[in-house]
């Protein structure tokens, strides 16, 4: 018979399954002693009461998992919402008041939603907004929504956050189909579809943070469509975009009292195979309009507007017999155009010029019939094509007429300021406000504007300020330009806080001189 | 009355109720503060609604004097919250020594020290330090997290396989008590996961949420093993002077600050984590530090975090107390932070001066009345209030986070492990993968 250990001093009273069988300490409910590790015998009920709670844990939580699963999401008004149900999960049905707008930090989404009791900002999380764009599920102002997310209530300001995509039921908003002229700020917040010929396309300059921009024309006149790099990437066959006939559907905007037209998924742009049906007008009204408006000559096209292109392309000289192959984008200026004899089928042979370096491009007949702006001697072109090669020389086989681009139609050897009409600083004076002067002179430090630069230029006489605004001033000539040069420029007087300014023109208004 | 008088009387009175209710074992002030919100967002818009100068005050010093006072339970009944769970051990061997009303007051001397650390040292400091550090950490959290998480369960320690022949049986003895903490953590974070997408809780109380969940988790097993193996009390005795001097005051300022910061700070990381990782920063051995250290971690994280939301500049809504008021009140500039500094100052001298008597009172309490019986009646309680606020579905969630809850206890791993049901789903979110799990788990 073992003797049963006596208890250490203070744990007399408990009962014995408390305390270690061997040293004579409380454990209480393990069944080894942490001190000296001998087994400590349970009653029944401890050890049945330990299994019993895994079997809740693990059953209790799979039903739980069910339960939750399966659960209807309540749908409530927007003004019912109490600051009990912070956290609560929520369905609601209304409508998008604004274009949903990625986030610069974060890459989330969000937009402000009524359901007519109330308005509410939604957040989207940077994976739900990448499904919405893929599924063009991206709500824009208007459109109907049904969802299911979780609500966070504050006293200032309270928000839901999207629960799941696969949950998210949007109907789009019906988006009249409008002529380009026939839109204005009044439209604001409102969805129109547009048809039309895209004229150019104007990616944003490297380093800014501008966006796309795309020129579209109708018979009615001219807009400008804005998008960003997400847009752009999902726009479908976008290689031969400019000249191509295009539906889209547009939100209409304001930007600093003008109109703007946004696009918010690459998805809503569509080209077409041929020119839209002329009476795809909404009302009877629009078309009447239409056909007063046809009487007046489409306003001639401005290829200056080609000069702000990005230059994202390889120069002639780049192109070796190492890219056999591959598609490459080039940029020169024209040497010739060689159009096929007659009788044969020959291409049209295109040489490019980069300084000393030449590339010819060739491209067949029903390339060239595509091609918007056909090659001149002198003009700035970009082509797309398959590099080949010809006795150990590179060629460019261009194969869509799309890819052939004016970006420039100013001859090189143009002057592009008339260094002979400029005068003294000094003499511009407040009251040549909006008339055009060419000044000459050095440029002092340059400072960062909103889209632009500034310079102080300094000639003899006296200083004055040159603005030169990113999105008229071709990123070659603002990139030319540096503290200590000496240049030249042309542009309009104005005034800013005071102080007389020059407004470079658009185009090449600047030119640094020897 | 002045607005003077006005905040005086709502925090000597928030103060005065919370030290009572801090007493009762299980209950958290949270749940109190929650029904009172209900009863406060029913007058707005009605002939008496509840001016932001009496609840702001009176909830401040309702958060004080629970933080302080929520000792008594955890000590002298065994019912501790999560923060405190640290407090129990040594607490334990203090009350099983007869020294249960030292044990409470060292604590209280703790709580009354991180008072004055937060209003004569934090307090000064945060405006012009913690929003600037909010800016270089918020990018940050949720690394900060993960590490949190993998020092926590790598932390803990096999508690046998020493002895014996090698194999299977060893190597399963050895584990046990890790492997019930694994699967603690992961069945917490699972049900985390359940609550914060896709919560069974009527949304009309749904600020409630998790409240079923964490009673399940650490008050109800408490009770339950309370009352099935409860240990028989010593006889106690209170003790005019305390082992402690200003040394030990210091050092565990140190540590418990430093514990009390970190879960005050970061997102989701409570007291008892906070305590851990400045247990294990600190490397204090001293038996009185560590648990005075509990009682300065235990106010800095509740108070502190309430505080947060009020630093100029700051705004950082951390806690659960927090968050209920923000659905109230926007805090507006240095006079509100004033006056929450305030009403903390009164509060935890109000309710250091109610812990001597509080505690006898427990003890004679304890004296009176069976263990079991009083750990039954606590579970009433819970029970009843879980049932109050989000009915049969909260008995459920609360009835499952038991099991989970009771996994810890029974198989010897750390009850720490219970706050994967928070750690695991908000760490996931904030690493951008959590939507990828709820996704996996058919929630969303």
């Amino acid at each position: 018979m073992t003797e049963k250990p006596q208890a250490l001093p203070g744990h007399e009273t408990q009962s014995d399954e408390m305390n270690c069988p061997n040293c004579g300490r409380f454990v209480g409910a393990v069944t080894k002693c942490p001190y000296c590790g001998s087994k400590v015998e349970k009653r029944m009920s401890l050890v049945a009461i330990r299994w019993a709670a895994v079997l809740l844990a693990t059953v209790g939580l799979f039903l739980l998992f069910l339960m939750a699963k399966h659960r209807e999401i309540p749908v409530v008004k927007l003004g019912e919402v109490k600051a009990t149900m912070n956290f609560a999960q929520i369905r609601v049905d209304g409508v998008a008041e604004s274009d949903a707008r990625t986030f610069r930090s974060g890459g989330g989404m969000g937009f402000n939603f009524s359901d007519g009791t109330g308005t509410i900002m939604v957040f989207i999380s940077q994976k739900q907004a990448q499904e919405m764009q893929e599924k063009n599920l991206v709500p824009k102002a208007g459109d109907k929504v049904n969802f299911a997310g979780g609500l966070n209530i504050s006293d200032d300001k309270s928000s839901m956050r999207l629960l799941s995509v696969d949950e998210f039921h949007l109907t789009r908003a019906p988006a009249a189909t409008m002529r380009l002229a026939d839109i204005t700020t009044d439209m604001k917040g409102s969805s129109v579809t547009i048809e039309g010929k895209v004229m150019d396309l104007f990616p944003p300059p490297a380093d800014s943070k501008r966006p796309y921009a795309l020129k579209l024309q109708d018979a009615s006149g001219e807009q400008t469509i804005n998008f960003w790099q997400t847009e752009y990437d999902q726009i479908a066959n976008k290689d031969v975009l400019v000249g191509a006939y295009v539906r889209a559907r547009v939100s209409v905007a304001s930007y600093q009292d003008k109109l703007q037209l946004k696009l918010a998924s690459g998805l809503d742009l569509e080209i077409l195979d041929g020119p839209p049906a002329a009476d795809a007008y909404a009302t009877p009204a629009q078309k009447a309009a239409a056909t007063y408006r046809k009487q007046a000559a489409p306003a001639p096209r401005d290829f200056s507007r080609g000069r702000s292109v990005a230059s994202t392309s390889l120069s002639v000289s780049a192109v070796t017999p190492a890219l056999k192959g591959q598609t490459v984008r080039v940029r020169g200026r024209v040497d010739s155009v060689r159009p096929p004899r007659e009788g044969t089928k020959q291409p049209f042979a295109v040489v490019l010029r980069d300084g000393d370096a030449t590339l010819r491009a060739t491209y067949w007949s029903n390339a060239d019939a595509v091609i918007p702006v056909k090659p001149t001697p002198g003009a700035l072109f970009e082509m797309e094509g398959v590099v080949e090669v010809y006795k150990d020389q590179p060629q460019l086989q261009v194969e869509s007429g799309y890819k052939v681009k004016l970006v420039d139609d100013t001859p090189a050897s143009a002057p592009a300021v008339d260094m002979s009409k400029a005068v003294p600083v000094a003499s511009i004076t407040a009251a040549e406000i909006g008339q055009t002067r060419v000044v000459k002179g050095v440029l002092g430090a340059p400072r960062a504007l909103r889209g632009g630069v500034a310079y102080a230029l300094t000639d003899d006489t006296g200083t004055i300020d040159l603005i030169l605004w990113e999105s008229i001033v071709p990123a070659e000539v603002l990139n030319a330009l540096g503290e200590g040069a000496s240049v030249a420029a042309t542009g309009d007087v104005g005034e800013y806080e005071g102080k007389l300014q020059i407004k470079a023109a658009a185009g090449y208004s600047a030119m640094v001189i020897p | 009355m002045s607005a003077f008088w006005l905040v005086l009387i709502s925090v000597t009175a928030g103060t005065l109720i919370s030290s009572v209710l801090a007493c009762l074992p299980g209950l958290h002030i949270y749940n109190v503060m929650g029904a009172l919100v209900l009863g406060i967002l029913a007058l707005e818009g009605t002939a008496h609604p509840i001016p932001p100068d009496v609840y702001l005050p009176a909830f401040t010093g309702m958060i004080v004097g629970w933080s302080m006072l929520n000792t008594i339970p955890a000590v002298l009944l065994g019912t501790p919250d999560e923060s405190a769970m640290f407090t129990v051990l040594p607490g334990q061997k203090y009350l099983m020594a007869g020294r249960g009303f030292e044990g409470t007051m060292i604590t209280a001397v703790g709580g009354l020290a991180g008072a004055f650390f937060l209003v004569c040292v934090m307090a000064p400091l945060a405006p012009r330090y913690l929003p600037v550090s909010q800016q270089v950490l918020k990018g940050h959290m949720h690394w900060v997290l993960w590490v949190i998480i993998t020092f926590m369960l790598m932390s803990e320690w096999p508690k046998g396989g020493n002895r014996g022949p090698a194999g299977w049986a060893k190597f399963y003895d050895a584990w046990k008590t890790l492997l019930a903490g694994l699967a603690t953590f992961v069945l917490a974070g699972l049900l985390g996961f359940i609550l914060l997408t896709r919560s069974p809780v009527n949304h009309e109380v749904a600020f409630q949420n998790i409240m079923p969940a964490f009673v399940g988790l650490f008050a109800i097993p408490w009770c339950l093993l309370n009352m099935i193996s409860a240990a028989d009390v010593p006889p106690q005795r209170s003790a005019k002077s305390l082992a402690i001097n200003g040394d030990v005051i210091l050092r565990s300022v140190w540590s418990g600050g430093l514990g009390g910061g970190i879960a005050a700070y970061f997102p989701v990381v409570t007291g008892g984590v906070g305590g851990m990782l400045a247990g294990h920063a600190t490397a204090q051995r001293d038996e009185r530090i560590f648990i005075m250290g509990q009682g300065v971690s235990k106010f800095i994280y509740y108070v502190g975090a309430f505080m947060l939301m009020f630093v100029p500049g700051l705004n950082l809504t951390r806690g659960g107390g927090a968050w209920m008021v923000k659905a109230l009140y926007t805090p507006m500039g240095a006079a509100d932070y004033y006056l929450v500094l305030g009403s903390i100052a009164v509060a935890a001298g109000l309710s250091y001066l109610m812990m001597e008597p509080l505690t006898k009172l427990t003890l004679r309490f304890i004296d009176r009345f069976n263990y079991r019986h009083v750990s039954t009646v606590a579970l009433g309680i819970i029970l009843a209030m879980v049932y109050a606020v989000t009915g049969w579905v909260g008995l459920f969630i609360a009835a499952v986070a038991t099991g989970i809850g009771l996994l810890p206890v029974l198989f010897g791993s750390r009850r720490l492990n219970c706050l994967g049901i928070l750690l695991l789903p908000i760490a996931c979110n904030m690493s951008g993968f959590g939507e990828t799990i709820t996704g996996w788990l058919g929630l969303t």
